[in-house]
């Protein structure tokens, strides 16, 4: 009994460390000091937050949540990210995040139904988050919840009109793009492709007006004020 | 004296010549400052400058990235080699992310050994590749040259720029006739209207202002160490124009 609890404690303790060492590790990661830091990291469960919430998963913080202790693992872990944009990696972890929960809800439906195929079912490993994204498991997970989607039912699952919105939807389809083209060799990927190029090319292009709606709201000079000016001035000057 | 781009970026016919040579460090985002003063604060490969893109409430992360040419991935030895980094957008980034051209097919434009005026031209706010310039097409489809988004921001540099120069060229003379109306002639109207064109005018600075050459926060130092190399890139420099010309 007290070896158990020994081993117990100490066993806390180690994933005490493990977890301090983590969140030492992710807060490095995210900014050189602490305040930095927990700004992105507000910032970036917020959106999290988000994406689960526009994919329609319940729970969506703790989803949020785990996808950000599993990034942190990684990082303690000591693998070099290749993201540029670590926003990005975030995303790539959440969609496998998602993936894993859609898959064990999926087993646990086929084990309501069919009790002899979910126990084979469930000897297969959890997947961890792999190096690249597997276009066609991408595809199919994605094309149900959001490129089949028309745009206008995507902004406001987005969260309104807002630019880092409409950015974010973006380049989340202009991420899977990329993965996508990478495989044109294949048939079916090359099909996957051209659909995905369309919806792409729509998003930015609505993208880009909102933009411009932005920038309009940003400008103080009015053109049109200024002709009318510049009219009056000249008829009034023209006056002796 | 405050320097503005210009409404129409084109191409250069120079290739950029880099100015910067920054000591090797460990960590290539050490070279942002070097990097940025070597491109002059724009895209290497659309040619969006950092003033564009920060009009429209991009943050956080940095919307400038620094992009390898040659992919980490595919040579890990180059991460941090100062002559493959390059000054990027965050769109140009991302439409390219580790895409390397096939074996005998076309390949990838360098901006520092290809001068992008022989490849593309500035067409009605896209950067066109030439006709039959099979690599050019490759480059600008790999880096999405033309992406809406782009266009866009492209065409309010453009419009807005025009629309105020035009005004603050025509109104000069017209306000100064009317101080002089307003002074000679003690006309109220004039004087109210004389104030308002002010006004305009003020605005209209101000909205040029955003269009600024050497953005606001630029890097007083780099890692270079040396102040001389604090300038905009020649092919940049004699396209920018300023306020008092």
């Amino acid at each position: 009994m007290n070896r158990q609890r020994k081993i117990g404690a100490s066993g806390r303790k180690t994933r005490e460390e493990q977890i301090r060492n983590e969140l030492e590790a992710l807060v490095a990661f995210l900014g050189p000091d602490r305040d930095l830091a927990g700004e992105r990291y507000t910032m970036i469960r917020r959106r999290l937050v988000r994406l689960f919430e526009w994919r329609g998963l319940a729970f969506a913080e703790d989803l949020a949540d785990e996808t950000i202790t599993r990034v942190a693992r990684r990082i303690a872990e000591g693998v070099e990210l290749r993201s540029v944009d670590p926003f990005a990696y975030f995303c790539g972890v959440a969609h496998w995040v998602s993936k894993e929960l859609l898959r064990r809800a999926a087993r646990e439906r086929a084990g309501l139904e069919a009790p002899f195929h979910a126990k084979e079912s469930s000897a297969e490993p959890m997947q961890r988050v792999p190096p690249e994204l597997e276009w066609e498991e991408l595809w199919s997970g994605l094309e149900e919840t959001t490129f089949s989607k028309p745009a206008e039912e995507l902004r406001p699952l987005a969260g309104g009109e807002g630019i880092p919105d409409m950015e974010e939807i973006v380049q989340e389809i202009g991420d899977i793009y990329g993965q996508l083209s990478k495989l044109v060799a294949d048939p079916a990927a090359k099909e996957a492709v051209r659909q995905l190029r369309e919806r792409l090319r729509a998003l930015q292009r609505e993208e880009a007006e909102a933009m411009e709606r932005q920038f309009r709201s940003q400008l103080l000079f009015d053109p049109q004020k200024g002709r009318d000016a510049l009219a009056r001035a000249e008829r009034l000057l023209s006056k002796q | 004296m405050t320097r503005l781009l210009p409404p129409v970026t084109r191409p250069s016919r120079e290739v950029i010549s880099r100015r910067h040579l920054p000591p090797v460090t460990g960590a290539y985002s050490a070279y942002r400052a070097c990097l940025r003063w070597d491109f002059g604060f724009s895209c290497a490969f659309c040619l969006l400058h950092e003033s564009d893109i920060a009009s429209y409430g991009v943050s956080g992360w940095g919307f400038m990235h620094v992009e390898h040419f040659v992919p980490r991935s595919s040579d890990p030895s180059r991460i941090n080699d100062y002559e493959n980094c390059f000054y990027i957008c965050g769109r140009c980034n991302r439409a390219r992310g580790k895409k390397m051209p096939r074996a005998g097919g076309p390949i990838l434009l360098n901006p520092c050994s290809r001068a992008w005026g022989e490849h593309f031209e500035a067409v009605a706010d896209e950067i066109r590749p030439l006709a039959e310039d099979r690599d050019a097409a490759y480059t600008c489809d790999t880096y999405d040259f033309n992406d809406p988004a782009k266009v866009r921001i492209r065409r309010m540099r453009r419009v807005t720029i025009n629309q105020c120069r035009r005004f603050l060229d025509r109104v000069r003379r017209l306000h100064e006739a009317l101080l002089d109306r307003a002074e000679n002639e003690g006309d109220t109207e004039a004087v109210e209207l004389a104030w308002e064109i002010q006004e305009l005018r003020r605005q209209a600075y101000w909205d040029l202002l955003r269009f600024q050459a050497i953005p606001p926060d630029h890097d007083p130092v780099c890692r270079c160490g040396k102040s001389t190399h604090l300038t905009l890139p020649d092919a940049l420099e004699e396209q920018t124009w300023s306020l008092l010309s």
